[in-house]
């Protein structure tokens, strides 16, 4: 502050300087000034006090003070004040000033404080910049780019290594601080922010002079002048070392973190903080064995499987912050739709933060424990597999210490040890069950297994229950690692029932061996060899071999059958039967020579107990058998004794039995002699009685009885001639009968029989019961009555009979001589014939002398007409082989006379014997009336026939109630149905409804009336129902003599035509008085008015009407002569008058003829034609030329041509006449009917042009007359040609040559 | 008075010729001639006669046809027609008897005697 005075000095000389300053210019310009004196004195005290202060300003304030008083203020340049405004004046400058001074000194100095103060601030705050930048190693520094230069805060030139102070501010200095490496980087950070007037900021190393190497980071901003070019740039530098170091430690620690993950074999995932995947390692790919690039947008914390598996709540746990250890678990990529094999693993979650705590990333570290995983799973498999078999196991399964603690045990076990529960078992030592007499054993044998030495042991044990067993236990070391003690395991089966099994089995064995030694039958076995093997003490005694000799002693079966034969005879047998045989004998040699007879039986062993194969067992039978041949021998002694015995006693048997047989025969015989004549005596229809010689009836038959019952009376016991039945008078007359009888007469008598009441027996049909009865006496050889027989023969029926052959006999007497029919009687046996006077008298013999002449069969065939023969015979043999078939026929007879007569012949066999015929008889009778009659019916019939079957109309028959039975052809051909067809109601299928009706409801009223009935109009219908045919049906009842209705009789007309015809007719009528009554119409209603004088003649009207009336008068003319024409040409009134013509003239004259109407019409004629010579009618040729040449120009239109020519037709001899137009045509539907009357194609223009409608028609009939066709072909709008044929055949027969010029 | 005024229907030149002229001078009608059906139906719509006389047989449409075109049209159906033709027999005429004629006249007519029938038949 030594520059306070300095200043002050100044300050007041400027407050000098400013009022010398403000007087000058005040006196400069006091002219403009006027009231304004102390303006610029003003500014000299502001000037003043504002630079030098308050003194200087009070000084300037004096000064200014006195200079206007002195130079401004009257009286000038005198320092008085000469007025009071002066003063005043002077006094507001004074007060101004000091004003002005007071506030101004108070500005500057507060300025000046603000100054201080802010210098103050600046200070401190550049202090505090600078501590702070020194805290923070930050060094400022502002390069000015215009002049290059670089101002460094002394923290940057430390922060570079440099002394501070030292920094020159060259950009090269800078450089040359900078790590080499870093320089053109840096360049380049500057130049891009310099461009894009961006903060500039990098991050470079310097290097100290030390040679310690330091990061700097550096910042700045440029600031730019208007044009946009940098000029300066200031900023700051930082010492980031701390933090690059940091940054590479990290960066490094990434990097080893990384390759840790990278190279670990475990599959690490990285998520970051959303769950979202970092990276996985390829550890990861290969336990899974999925590209990563499957994952893509995998989220862990949204991975179904985790959720289902439930270690969501895990994971998020982990996201949170927490370090997760899992237990194994089954992923499936699958599941998440991902490919990769399933796996167990074991999920490792460890988050990673950063030092705030905040989560950067979770890291997932998955350790594959599949296998582990699967080898526990089989290891648990097997486990309960073990179990599972344990637990099944029937036999006791435990694990037991060497000292015989129970380690476990198995269900079976636990039976065993008659434990309850594997509770009450497992820990108690097993010792005390063993029963003591084995314990030692028991102890030992463990020992033992434990050692190594696996053993079985058998044993009694004591269950804890008390009961005893017998086991067998099979033990085993077993290694348990973590075991201090050995163990063992054993098995252990109960084996008492085995060990009883034994016992029993040894005290059996014992007892068989006890029997077999001391069994009085031989007992031995055989192995496969044939040797020895047992040989019991029987079969010692028996051969006296012992079982040391036998056993095993080879050559043993040629010593007990030392014969070959029989010995191989023996053992081929035995072989046979598989050595299984009952009750053989064989003889064996015994040890002292002799033999013996043993029954062996043997048993091939089929259980092959090892070497045992055939079993014997044996008898000695030898004394039996002896026994049994003594036996024998008496035996055949007895039976022999016996036969004899026998033999005679069968002969005296057999004598018995002949005695026997014929007394039975003779019963027999007796017997049916009996029967038969019981048969017969009982059966007969004969009435036999048998007599005591006094009379008494002994004995009757049936038939008796029978009549018993009818009569009511008893035979037998009664006296003959006492019995009712002869009636009152004739008992006398039995008595006289049986006297003559005992006489020895046969007496014959017929008598009737009466009831018990006297009453006649009657037949049932009237005649009485009459017997013939038969009386004789049986004598014996001596001659003595020994009994009478009495037969009655029933003879009523023959009685009757006879009675009613008289009668008819009698009958056909009168009969055949009434009718005079013959009658005949032949005997086929004997083959004569009786026949009747009345037939020789037919054939014309004189009869009247009475007498019979007997013609027999042949001499009767004989007269038969030698046509008729054959047939005649042939009936007469049917009927004899069979009586249904009749025998009626007619044949002619050659009379006396040798004419031929007509007899029908009746006849049948009367008497047969069983099948064959005896005898036949017949009538016959005079026909040949009857035949001529016949005949006469039959040309009649035929006649008949012949007139209906031809006739043109149709005639049927029907029976009485209306069923047809006859139809004849033309009737057939109306209804259009067959014979058949029309039988029965068959017909009325073929005729229309409606008629049909009308005729069956008419028919039975008629037939009533007995009266013809005509139906007109029936239709007989197609099949397709269209109308066939009209007819009229005439019917008529016939009547037989007594006027019953016997059938109808009707014919059928076809009408059709006639029909046709009248439609036509009608229709014609119709037309032409249509067409006569047009112009008649014009002509009396003109002429009316001409008449009435309503229209005057002379007048224009007048004239059109009388036109109009003329030219009806010529349409009415050409009508009439046409219809005329036609009408006696089609009656054939006008006859053609054929003559030889020239076409060629023809043609000419009609050409003639037209030309005047085709010139008026416009039309052109072209005529081309040839000339021949044809039989014709040329005015009728004409008239057809004429007429179509007429109708042609008529249609055809002006300018146009008609042709006219005529040809010989190649193929018929004709000629052909064409008349072509150029008209309108004709439409191909009328192309047929324009040749119809009345037909045109459009009836007004023909009509106009005059046409009556009839002259095609005309035409048609003229070329028809001459044989010849007439037709048209046309094609609408372009024209018609009309075609006419005439044959020129009829020329050529006439003999008229046809020329032919071409 | 109005004259009236009587459309004739006929193929026939000669006819509706006459026919013109005598209705004309006897009874002082207008006469419109028509030579088909067709051309009738035209006229009788253009010009609403009177009366039309109506021939039966014509070729084409036939007086029967034309009869029932105009009956079918409402304004037509109004005016009376009189049938003419040829066919005098009582059985070749029923099948008139059923239709709203005003009446029928059997062709060939005098010409005075047409005029008095249509006066009776119409009522004029």
């Amino acid at each position: 502050m030594s520059s306070i005075p300095y200043r002050r000095s100044i300050a007041y000389g400027l407050s000098l300087a400013s009022t010398g300053i403000a007087l000058f210019l005040s006196l400069w310009l006091q002219p403009f000034l006027e009231g304004a004196i102390g303006s610029f004195f003003y500014i000299a005290v502001i000037v003043s006090t504002w630079y030098g202060g308050i003194r200087p300003g009070i000084v300037t304030t004096a000064l200014s003070f006195l200079a206007i008083n002195y130079y401004f203020t009257l009286p000038v340049h005198q320092f008085s004040i000469g007025t009071s405004g002066d003063v005043a004046r002077l006094g507001i400058f004074l007060l101004v000033s000091f004003v002005i001074n007071a506030l101004n000194s108070d500005l500057r100095r507060s300025q000046h404080k603000v100054t201080q103060l802010s210098q103050q601030l600046l200070a401190e705050s550049s202090d505090r910049l600078r501590m702070a930048l020194t805290a923070a190693q930050m060094g400022m520094w502002d390069w000015n780019l215009v002049t290059g230069e670089i101002v460094w805060s002394p923290e940057h030139e430390q922060l570079f290594g440099l002394a501070p102070g030292t920094f020159d501010g060259r950009y090269e200095t800078f450089a040359a601080c900078l790590h080499p490496t870093d320089r053109d980087g840096l360049t380049q950070a500057v130049q891009v922010a310099l461009e894009n007037h961006t903060v500039y900021q990098h991050e470079f190393r310097v290097i100290w002079a030390d040679n310690s190497v330091h990061w700097i980071e550096g910042r700045g901003q440029a600031s730019y002048d208007h044009a946009g070019q940098p000029v300066r740039m200031s900023g700051t530098v930082m010492n980031i070392d701390h933090r690059k170091q940091a940054e590479i430690a990290w960066i490094q620690s990434e990097q080893r973190f990384r390759s840790l993950v990278e190279q670990s074999p475990l599959a690490t995932m990285r998520f970051a903080a959303d769950g979202s995947l970092l990276s996985v390692n390829p550890a990861w790919e290969e336990m899974w064995r999925s590209p990563v690039a499957a994952l893509a947008g995998y989220n862990i914390l949204q991975d179904h499987q985790i959720e289902a598996i439930g270690d969501l709540p895990a994971t998020q746990r982990a996201f949170a912050g927490e370090v997760i250890d899992l237990p194994a678990r089954f992923y499936n990529p699958a599941m998440m739709g991902h490919s990769g094999c399933a796996r167990w693993v074991e999920p490792f979650l460890y988050p990673i933060k950063d030092h705030t705590g905040q989560l950067l990333e979770v890291v997932l570290v998955t350790k594959d424990v599949t296998d582990r995983k699967q080898a526990e799973i089989a290891l648990m498999r097997n486990e309960q597999h073990l179990r599972a078999i344990l637990d099944a196991e029937p036999e006791c399964v435990k694990v037991i210490t060497v000292d015989g603690i129970l380690r476990s045990i198995n269900p079976a076990g636990l039976a065993i040890v008659e434990a309850d529960s594997t509770e009450q078992a497992l820990g108690q030592c097993i010792f005390p069950l063993v029963d003591p007499a084995y314990r030692q054993e028991f102890l030992e044998f463990t020992q033992a297994a434990a050692n190594g030495k696996a053993g079985i042991l058998e044993f009694e044990g004591i269950g804890l229950k008390g009961t005893r067993r017998w086991l067998e236990s099979h033990a085993v070391p077993l290694n348990l690692p973590e075991a201090t003690t050995p163990h063992v395991l054993a098995v252990t089966r109960d084996v008492t029932d085995r060990k009883r099994a034994e016992a029993a089995l040894r005290q059996s064995e014992e007892r068989l061996r006890q029997i077999l030694q001391d069994m009085p039958v031989m007992l031995d076995a055989f192995d496969e060899n044939w040797n020895v093997i047992v040989w019991n003490q029987e079969c010692e005694r028996v051969t006296g071999f012992s079982a040391a000799e036998v056993i095993q002693n080879s050559t043993i079966m040629e010593q007990f059958y030392p014969n070959v034969a029989y010995r191989e005879q023996m053992m081929a047998a035995w072989a046979a039967q598989g050595n299984n045989y009952r009750n053989w004998e064989w003889d064996v040699t015994c040890k002292d020579g002799s033999t013996r007879t043993v029954c062996w039986s043997n048993i091939s062993d089929q259980f092959a107990v090892a070497g045992w194969a055939t079993w014997g067992i044996g008898v000695d039978v030898t004394d039996r058998k002896r026994a049994e041949a003594e036996l024998k021998q008496l035996n055949a002694e007895l039976e022999q004794r016996v036969a004899e015995r026998t033999a005679a006693l069968s002969e005296a048997n057999d004598r018995l039995q002949t005695e026997l047989f014929r007394r039975e025969r003779m019963e027999r015989a007796l017997q049916e002699s009996k029967l038969k004549f019981h048969a017969v005596f009982d059966q007969s229809r004969l009435f036999i009685g048998l007599l005591q010689p006094d009379g008494t009836v002994f004995e009757v038959n049936q038939r008796p009885a029978e009549l018993t019952a009818i009569v009511g009376e008893r035979f037998v016991g009664r006296l003959f001639w006492e019995l009712a039945i002869w009636g009152q008078k004739q008992q006398s007359q039995m008595k006289a009968v049986i006297d003559r009888a005992l006489a020895g007469e046969v007496v014959r008598l017929e008598i009737n029989l009466h009831a018990q009441d006297g009453s006649l027996l009657q037949m049932p049909d009237g005649g009485f019961v009459t017997h013939d009865i038969r009386v004789k006496a049986v004598k014996n050889a001596a001659g003595q009555v020994m009994f009478l027989t009495v037969e009655g023969w029933d003879i009523s029926d023959l009685k009757q009979t006879q009675a009613a052959l008289q009668a008819s006999e009698e009958r056909l007497q009168f009969a055949l001589e009434a009718s005079r029919d013959g009658l005949w009687d032949w005997n086929i046996e004997t083959g004569e014939v009786y026949h009747s006077p009345q037939y020789l008298e037919l054939l014309g013999y004189d009869m009247r002398g009475g007498g019979e002449l007997s013609i027999n069969a042949q001499q009767w065939e004989q007269l038969i007409h030698p046509e008729d023969k054959p047939w005649v015979l042939e009936h007469l043999k049917a009927h004899l082989e069979d009586a249904a078939v009749q025998y009626a026929i007619d044949y002619r007879v050659r009379t006396q006379a040798g004419a031929w007569k007509w007899i029908s012949d009746h006849g049948k066999v009367v008497v047969r014997d069983q099948q064959k015929p005896l005898r036949m008889t017949g009538t016959y009778r005079d026909i040949t009336d009857r035949k001529r009659a016949e005949a006469a019916l039959q040309a009649s019939e035929a006649k008949f026939r012949t007139l209906t079957e031809s006739s043109p109309i149709g005639v049927f028959m029907t029976d009485a109630k209306g069923q047809n039975i006859y139809t004849n052809p033309r009737a057939q051909e109306i209804g259009g149905y067959s014979s058949a067809e029309a039988l029965g109601s068959g017909w009325s299928r073929f005729v229309h409804p409606d008629d049909l009706q009308i005729l069956l409801d008419d028919w039975t009223d008629k037939a009533v009336e007995q009266q013809i009935s005509v139906y007109d109009g029936v239709r007989y219908l197609n099949p397709d129902g269209t109308v066939r045919r009209y007819a009229r049906v005439q019917i008529v009842p016939l009547s037989d003599a007594d006027g019953t209705l016997t059938a109808y009789m009707g014919t059928i007309e076809d009408i059709t035509e006639r029909l046709a015809i009248d439609q036509m007719k009608a229709e014609f009528i119709s037309v032409v008085s249509h067409e006569l009554r047009t112009p008649l119409t014009s002509m009396q209603a003109a002429l009316s008015l001409l008449v009435e004088k309503i229209i005057a003649p002379a007048s224009e009207e007048g004239e059109t009407i009388i036109q109009i009336a003329s030219e009806g008068v010529d349409r009415l003319v050409r009508l009439v002569n046409d219809i005329l024409d036609l009408e006696r040409l089609e009656f054939g009134k006008i006859r053609l008058e054929k003559r030889l013509c020239n076409t060629a003239d023809l043609i000419a004259t009609a050409i003639d003829q037209m030309q005047g109407m085709a010139t008026q019409a416009g039309v052109a004629l072209d005529v081309s034609s040839s000339s021949f010579e044809i039989n014709a009618d040329p005015d009728r040729l004409l008239q057809v030329l004429i007429n179509l040449l007429s109708n042609a120009i008529k249609f055809s239109s002006s300018g146009s041509t008609v042709e006219l020519s005529v040809a010989l037709q190649p193929h018929s001899a004709a000629l052909l006449f064409t008349v072509k137009d150029q008209g309108r045509g004709i439409p191909t539907d009328k192309l047929e009917s324009i040749f119809e009357r009345f037909q045109q194609v459009d009836a007004s223009d023909s009509r106009e042009k005059g046409g009556t409608g009839l002259g095609l028609a005309i035409c048609r009939n003229i070329v028809q007359q001459h044989k010849g066709n007439i037709w048209v072909e046309s094609v609408l709008e372009q024209g018609s040609t009309f075609y006419f044929t005439i044959p020129i055949v009829e020329a050529l027969s006439n003999g008229n040559k046809a020329s032919v010029d071409n | 008075m109005a004259t009236k005024r009587v459309l004739i229907i006929d193929d026939e030149p000669g006819i509706r010729k006459i026919v013109e002229i005598a209705l004309n001078a006897i009874a002082g009608w207008q006469v419109l001639v028509a030579a088909s059906g067709q051309e009738g139906l035209e006229i009788a719509a253009a010009e609403q006669p009177d009366a039309i006389l109506l021939d039966v047989m014509m070729p084409g449409v036939d007086g029967i046809a034309t009869f029932q075109q105009l009956q079918s049209n409402s304004v037509l159906r109004s005016i009376p027609v009189i049938l003419l033709t040829a066919k005098a027999q009582p059985n070749e005429q029923h099948q008139f008897t059923e239709l709203p004629i005003a009446g029928v006249i059997t062709k060939p007519f005098k010409a005075p005697d047409l005029v008095k029938q249509m006066q009776s038949l119409l009522n004029w």
